[in-house]
């Protein structure tokens, strides 16, 4: 563990440094809040005939007042949206400080590219004990999916949900059957994004045995160098070529923050776990 | 006791009084105690007529031997057994009615414990059947019927009496609306059943039987069962076909619901489904079928596209599923629907490829994609955990 010496012998105490903007965090916390929303109001609907989806309905407060809190979680969902978009254009316009096709093929963008190939083999190779952990940087190959399963989730699930919410006006523009694809696409593609956000994201972000039980950092905002230099050693690396390392020097998070992301974690934990067994437990009973 | 004041008092008068048959006011001098009581078994029964109760009846007028013929030669008291009133030597028309009935036992049923006149009409305080007071007045038939009908057993003696009549229609909108409201025009028990001539439902001349429902309900229903006759429905009665519906095959018996009550609305599709299991199945799968089996009943039922009483198929230009109607129909809901609208498949099953290719690819994509995903990343978290675990072993050791 040279890495962590190193820091120790530097300060002796945790230096802690800031990942997140508040403006990030805020983001993810709509994301939180609405997704929930969205599969405790949705999935019972999918799952009409099942007992549970009734008493689920009912503990909402009936089937109208869940298809109005599933409208309302859907909003916000847009305005997170719209939220990212405009920041992702105010990054590109104002913040960013490479030429721009460099920053979008480099570190600094979600933009997939041949690294994050070699990564995921180099991951797999390390997962069987055939080489050494690969050197991520600020954005892994497993990050940049989940920001696009959740881009192209709301994408998909909020178009054809406006679809579904709006029939008359759009039935201007789209045949009518378009309502018919609309619903196959909008309750799959939840099916898909609440499965993989209860279980793939749960475990890589936060369950694994290195993060478990939970990665405080899109809460706090912050991680500890030693976190940086162990997950990201690239882009710690070259914050210290840059001399950038400095400038995010933060101090470390309060216990308020910290007891606060684990009310919220856990909560999100156990509305997923319920919704991931209510699903298994009917789509097993459909197969039947 | 009795019989010792009826020889002090009362015989030394008709031994006075030249020797005749008994007259009316002969017996009230001693029904017109109130205490007088005879013992059935070991049941004490009254023996008390109200003589003011009885004049105003409509058999006020008689004598008591008139229909208690055995007493007629009766000179002073008679024995504590009576023989039961014949009513039929005076009402031989009813009683010719009453020859096929379930309550004779003519018709299925067994004959003991079978109702006699008086169980439906009394016995000396028999009213016209307008007077309120009456029991077979309207208000008042249910809970004479229910008297033996409000128990399964009890009507069971004489046939069956399926499930719980008494209660379901108490609750249903007929007895609500007796009961409850006190409307005197609502359905009771003898507006379906008959009175007299009551019929097994099996006998197919019973007014309750599957060929005669509809005209049973169209006494009252009259404008529904008109409309009824032009659908599908019932032009496909009208031509004898056996699986054509009746009112009775949508709507219940006894728990008659409202039409537009949610109860009804939400299990419509149910009782559809009888005939139509496929439709009812692929609407199940709709938003519209979805919500309605979630209980919210302002989503559209298979009525509200296709009619109820007056149903078409949809080849037919007075369809309401019709394409040229179509955007009517669906604008009742969805106002403002155009032609494009109405191109949605409310019946669609995305797993028929034949049918909807375009739903089967979609929703074929959707699949692998989902598989795809949870295949992938399913292995890529396993073998992370297991190196995960491993490593953070390691560490700790």
């Amino acid at each position: 563990m040279n890495d962590l010496n190193q820091v120790e012998s530097v300060g002796g105490e945790e230096r802690w440094y800031l990942r997140f903007a508040y403006y990030h965090r805020f983001l993810h916390a709509l994301i939180i809040v609405s997704f929930l929303g969205l599969v405790l109001t949705g999935m019972p609907l999918k799952y009409s005939e099942a007992g549970w989806a009734r008493v689920f309905a009912q503990f909402l407060g009936g089937i109208q007042t869940a298809g109005y809190i599933h409208r309302v979680c859907g909003v916000i969902t847009f305005i997170y949206f719209i939220g990212h978009l405009a920041f992702a254009l105010y990054y590109i316009l104002r913040i960013r400080e490479e030429p721009l096709l460099k920053w979008f093929f480099g570190p600094n963008s979600m933009v997939p590219w041949v690294k994050d190939l070699e990564d995921v083999i180099g991951h797999f190779r390390w997962f069987l004990g055939f080489a050494e952990r690969p050197k991520f940087d600020r954005f892994t190959y497993w990050e940049k999916f989940d920001y696009f399963a959740v881009f192209w989730g709301v994408g998909i699930i909020g178009v054809s949900g406006l679809f579904l919410w709006f029939p008359v006006f759009f039935s201007k523009f789209l045949p009518g059957w378009m309502f018919n694809v609309a619903i196959i696409l909008h309750s799959d593609e939840a099916l898909l994004a609440a499965g993989f956000i209860f279980t793939i994201h749960f475990f890589n972000t936060h369950l694994r045995p290195e993060k478990f039980p939970l990665d405080y950092v899109i809460f706090t905002g912050r991680l500890t160098e030693e976190e940086l230099i162990h997950e990201r050693p690239l882009e710690y690396a070259r914050l210290v070529e840059t001399g950038k390392l400095e400038s995010l020097r933060t101090t470390a998070p309060t216990k308020v923050s910290l007891v606060w992301s684990r009310v919220v974690g856990f909560t999100a934990y156990g509305i997923g776990l319920i919704m991931i067994l209510f699903i298994i437990y009917s789509a097993l009973r459909e197969i039947h | 006791m009795r019989k010792v004041l009826f020889s002090f008092l009362i015989l030394p008068l008709l031994i006075v009084s030249p020797a005749a048959a008994l007259t009316t006011s002969d017996c009230f001098d001693c029904h017109s105690d109130d205490s007088l009581t005879k013992t059935v078994g070991e049941r004490e029964v009254s023996l008390y007529i109200d003589e003011e109760i009885y004049s105003r009846s409509v058999h006020g007028d008689m004598d008591c031997t008139d229909c208690h013929e055995d007493l007629a030669d009766v000179e002073d008291e008679h024995d504590e057994s009576v023989e039961p009133v014949e009513c039929a030597n005076c009402h031989d028309d009813t009683a010719e009615e009453m020859s096929p009935s379930v309550h004779t036992g003519r018709s299925g049923g067994s004959g003991s414990g079978l109702p006699r006149c008086a169980d439906c009409h009394g016995k000396h305080s028999i009213l016209p059947r307008n007077d309120r007071r009456s029991m077979v007045f309207d208000l008042n038939v249910p809970a004479t019927c229910c008297a033996c009908h409000a128990s399964t057993e009890a009507a069971s003696e004489s046939g069956p009496s399926p499930s719980n009549v008494c209660g379901e229609y108490e609750d249903g909108m007929h007895g609500i609306v007796l009961i409850r409201s006190g409307l005197i025009f609502s359905a009771v028990c003898n507006d379906c059943h008959g009175s007299h001539d009551i019929r097994s439902k099996s006998d197919p001349s019973s007014r309750v039987a599957d060929g005669n429902v509809n005209a049973t309900c169209s006494s009252c229903h009259t404008g529904i069962v008109d409309v009824f006759a032009g659908s599908i429905h019932g032009k496909r009665l009208a031509e004898g076909s056996g699986d054509a519906p009746i009112c009775t095959s949508c709507h219940s018996s006894h728990a008659t619901e409202r039409a537009m009550d949610a109860s009804f609305l939400v299990t419509v599709t149910d009782r559809c489904s009888e005939c139509h299991p496929e439709e009812a199945d692929t609407f199940r799968d709709t938003y519209h079928g979805q919500v309605t089996g979630m209980g919210y009943a302002e989503a559209a039922q298979c009525p509200d596209c296709h009619g109820a009483h007056d149903i078409l198929p949809g080849d037919d230009p007075a369809s309401r599923v019709y394409p040229d109607n179509l955007p009517a129909t669906c604008g009742n809901c969805h106002a403002g629907a155009n032609e494009s609208f109405t191109q949605y498949l409310p019946h669609a099953d995305y797993h028929d490829a034949d049918r909807f290719p375009q739903l089967y690819y979609v929703y074929l994509a959707m699949v692998v994609l989902l598989f795809g995903v949870f295949f992938f990343f399913g292995i890529h978290t396993l073998l992370w955990f297991i190196r995960a675990y491993i490593e953070e072993k390691g560490k700790r050791a």
